[in-house]
């Protein structure tokens, strides 16, 4: 037990180093999660991308599916990424851990991208990045990009209200204070309704307190056509569209602001954009 | 009706109480959610024909919760008390012998695969469907008087192969909520229902009620065995069709607004039972209200532990009903070999 245990902290041990030790510019790399896919496509050259995840082609979540058309991707299964010889794989935090754990033992290095909470986060991790890629003036380009982006949409709002908005999507879920859609609500201006519920991370609101908390915006994730589920229904429940008639309801498309990156300059502009 | 003696309130004693039980818990379960509000002004104001947020809260999220509660309740525990009769098996219900997944199995299949945005009825006559294939493959699979043994194995290989359907269907489903919905179909669910589910589905329920409680009699007669019941006059074959019409009607469009709340069915009737001195016939509108009462509470259960709506109203009630039915395992293993 004790053996297996040191095994394992082993491995860990070996891996942490191994990112360190990435020798040279890495030329095959492959993306685990469409949001370090994005961040790949912004800061190299696509013949040094061995292999980006599915989403990234889907421009229901995409922001950059155009670029990434063409790239080979995978279904975040190890049999598929291994027999590309990547010299640098790039993950997120959460999520494929059984994908990530055997592409470790095999010895490949994985490279860790934290999930950003502001636009501070977002400029160390892409600078780090763009580090670990050996790309810096491209991710300072991108930083600059993203702050440029901001500012214009500040000037946009400047004499606007702080009006109160939640960001919306089926089964009534939203993002809290410690979460990027947060950010990007108020520096479009907005107050964020789930913050003030008391949401930290990412959690649900009840149509009643919504209705009840009646907020200036609803902003939704306004995505994807056709949909039949449940959760949509509660989306267009009868009580929500009748506070909707008298409020501004704007939405923002999924892939501006599913993955915390960059793309939240964007984001913010688009929004600054909808505001009255 | 020599019963009559045996029953230990009478029987419109019983169905007062059982009634105002239910009024009681549905007024209780208008007053609970996860905003505060107050109901009797809301109530007020909409009749007025105003409209405040708290009147929008109250009519148009509170007021169908409350209502498919109570419906589907009265249905499920109904639907357990006629099956219970026609099977001559004690621990037939809608959810052991897998009528509630196949009904949820024809909903999602008509929900998730866009049928149901193009008409309203889609979604509840698919899950009829699905529930009157189940009630069908049922009785052929365990006859009209066969052991708790065979019926319960049954219940279980239709349960196996409707939920893994719904697994299935959810997975190809075009949608990237399907998947987390999967709960809601096999748990069972009232949160953010709209005044337009119960409009769409209490026209089937309340036709599945008239033809289950029409056949009261029938189950009475049915009760003493089939050749009795055949010399009485009954077309068994005729009546037979008429409730199983009936139990697919409403179990159909019930489990189509609610997904698949267990143990209702079984829980219900077996309770009040005794109360009516073991008579089919008098069973039937008794456990309907009990059935009601018994959602309305597991409801107001899941508003108190959870007001935003994160637990599912099926757990609690198969917390409560799992217990029971070993009990009732336990009461009646003699008779499973």
């Amino acid at each position: 037990m004790n053996i297996a245990l040191a095994r394992i902290l082993l491995w860990c041990v070996i891996s942490t180093c191994s990112i360190s030790a990435v020798a040279g510019k890495p030329q095959r790399i492959v993306s685990l999660s469409l949001c370090t896919d994005q961040l790949l496509l912004m800061l190299v050259d696509k013949q040094r991308i061995a292999a980006l995840s599915r989403l990234a082609i889907d421009p229901l979540y995409s922001h950059l599916w155009e670029s990434a058309s063409g790239l080979t991707t995978h279904d975040n299964l190890a049999e598929q990424i291994v027999p590309l010889n990547p010299d640098l794989i790039l993950a997120t935090p959460f999520g494929n851990s059984n994908t990530k754990h055997m592409l470790k033992r095999l010895g490949h290095t994985i490279y860790t991208v934290q999930t950003p909470e502001n636009l501070t986060d977002v400029e160390n991790i892409t600078r780090r990045l763009g580090q670990v890629l050996h790309e810096p003036e491209r991710a300072e380009g991108v930083i600059r990009s993203m702050y440029d982006k901001v500012s214009t949409a500040q000037q946009l709002i400047i004499d606007k209200p702080k009006h109160l908005a939640i960001s919306y999507g089926p089964n009534g879920y939203t993002a809290g204070k410690h979460t990027m859609k947060n950010e990007i609500l108020e520096l479009a201006g907005y107050r964020n309704l789930a913050a003030e519920l008391g949401i930290s991370y990412f959690g649900n609101v009840s149509l009643e307190t919504l209705i009840l908390s009646n907020p200036d915006a609803v902003i939704f994730d306004e995505n994807i056509p056709n949909q039949h589920s449940l959760a949509q229904r509660s989306v267009n429940h009868p009580a929500l569209q009748q506070l909707l008639a008298t409020k501004q309801h704007s939405g923002l498309a999924t892939p501006y602001w599913i993955c915390p990156g960059p793309i939240a300059g964007e984001a913010v502009l688009k929004l600054a954009e909808q505001r009255l | 009706m020599t019963h009559d003696q045996a029953a230990p309130v009478s029987f419109p004693l019983l169905l007062l109480l059982l009634g105002l039980g239910t009024v009681v818990l549905f007024v209780v379960a208008l007053h609970m959610g996860s905003a505060h509000i107050n109901i009797y002004q809301s109530m007020l104001h909409y009749l007025s024909g105003k409209t405040t947020l708290e009147t929008m809260v109250a009519i148009e999220i509170r007021l169908p919760r409350v209502l498919l509660a109570t419906a589907v309740g009265a249905t499920l525990a109904m639907a357990g008390a006629s099956l219970q009769g026609l099977l001559r098996n004690p621990l037939a219900s809608p959810g052991l012998v897998g009528i509630s997944n196949c009904a949820a199995l024809g909903a999602v299949i008509a929900l998730y695969f866009g049928l149901g945005s193009q008409s309203w009825y889609a979604v509840p006559i698919a899950g009829m469907l699905g529930a009157a294939l189940s009630v069908v493959l049922i009785f052929m699979i365990s006859g009209s008087n066969s052991s708790i043994m065979t019926l319960l194995l049954a219940g279980v290989a239709v349960n196996a192969v409707a939920s893994s359907m719904i697994s299935l269907a959810l997975n190809f489903a075009p949608n990237p909520y399907a998947m987390s919905e999967m709960v809601h179909w096999l748990l069972g669910s009232l949160a953010n229902r709209s005044l337009a589910d119960f409009q769409f589905s209490i026209p089937f329920m309340f036709t599945g009620w008239l033809l289950i409680l029409n056949s009261g009699r029938f189950l009475n007669a049915l009760s003493l065995g089939e050749d009795t019941a055949q010399s009485l006059g009954f077309n068994l074959a005729q009546q037979r069709t008429a409730l199983v019409l009936g139990l697919a009607c409403a179990v159909g469009a019930a489990v189509s607004v609610s997904g698949s709340i267990g143990f209702v069915g079984l829980l219900v009737p077996h309770l009040l039972r005794p109360l009516v001195a073991y008579e089919p016939s008098r069973l039937l509108p008794v456990s309907a209200l009990g059935g009601a009462m018994l959602v309305l509470a597991a409801d107001i259960a899941v508003q108190l532990i959870s007001p935003d709506q994160e637990l599912k109203l099926g757990v609690i009630t198969a917390l409560i009903g799992g217990p029971f039915f070993f009990y009732l395992i336990i009461k009646t293993r003699n008779s499973m070999t």
